[in-house]
């Protein structure tokens, strides 16, 4: 094996270590603190923590849509306003960020962002509007749960 | 009569929540700050106020979840829990630091919790609880578009 063979595999082997290392953070997440609350603080930057609480804000008001239109037998508002908020919004969400979360917190997030395309899968073949307020309980036990496990801090906020 | 004069209030209160929502709301797209209005409060009231709004959003899926089960008597009993009585227990202290609007979102959110309750006691029928809940909680996404608490 000649030197630059030698160099050649020695990048490699120091850019998959990267690649795991990058990997093991991005799934296992960042740390939490515990709070007098009894939640466990995720800390974000002051930028992070608008743009998350505006996240969950879509997800209340979606949810409240995806209600209104389920008393009204409305389908497709039904269809349309759950799959905005699926699993293709996952993939706006920036890594430096995600990496930041705890592997449970991302787990309820997918679950829920998943669950909110299974309900405009649901209101495309469905007729009956029940089904779907029993698929959306379902989905909400993600966010009672998630916010009574989970707060988002900025490091040395008077919040905090 | 009473139960008329309070859905008014409520719809009143709807109409102005839903104003002030979509002019905050509309501003704050894209923004990296939060151009929320802060309301002042300690370190514990803050803590309460937090795990009450919890305690709306458990609420919420309970009463959707018994309302699949056309479990009338759990949504008569859940939406009163969170009724006007409840509203009650809120110190006159912290009463004192909310503005106007939020007082008035607040107390038609308590209210409505009381009507809807209501409801359930003389309805059987699902999809019109679902469609009070769902009016409920465009006050919540009133109130939540518009404000923050923030420890003073």
């Amino acid at each position: 094996m000649n030197k630059s063979c030698k160099l050649c595999w020695g990048i490699s082997t120091l850019l998959l270590l990267v690649i795991l290392a990058a990997g093991f953070v991005f799934v296992k997440g960042g740390k939490t603190h515990a709070r007098a609350d009894g939640r466990l603080a995720v800390l974000l930057t002051p930028a992070e923590r608008v743009r998350v609480l505006g996240e969950m804000r879509t997800f209340l008001e979606t949810v409240q849509t995806i209600t209104e239109a389920i008393a009204e037998n409305d389908m497709d508002t039904i269809t349309k306003s759950a799959s905005a908020v699926g699993m293709s919004l996952v993939k706006t969400e920036n890594p430096a960020f995600m990496a930041k979360l705890p592997v449970e917190l991302k787990k309820m997030g997918f679950a829920t962002h998943q669950a909110f395309d299974d309900i405009a899968q649901a209101a495309s073949v469905t007729e009956n509007p029940t089904e779907l307020v029993a698929d959306l309980g379902n989905l909400m036990l993600n966010c009672t749960t998630c916010h009574a496990s989970y707060r988002f801090d900025v490091e040395g906020s008077k919040n905090n | 009569m009473k139960t008329t004069l309070m859905k008014n209030r409520s719809l009143n209160t709807l109409a102005f929540s839903l104003a002030l929502a979509t002019s905050i709301a509309s501003a704050s797209q894209g923004n990296s700050q939060d151009l929320r209005t802060p309301i002042f409060v300690t370190a514990d009231e803050r803590v309460a106020l937090l795990a009450e709004m919890r305690h709306f959003l458990e609420t919420v899926q309970e009463i959707s979840a018994a309302a699949t089960e056309n479990d009338m008597e759990t949504v008569s009993q859940t939406a009163s829990a969170v009724g006007m009585k409840l509203a009650r227990t809120t110190p006159p202290a912290l009463l004192k630091k909310f503005p106007a609007s939020f007082s008035e979102m607040a107390a038609s959110t308590h209210v409505s919790f009381d009507e809807l309750s209501l409801s359930a006691s003389v309805s059987d029928d699902p999809l019109e609880i679902v469609a009070e809940l769902s009016d409920i909680m465009l006050i919540c996404t009133a109130c939540h578009g518009s404000y923050r608490f923030e420890v003073e």
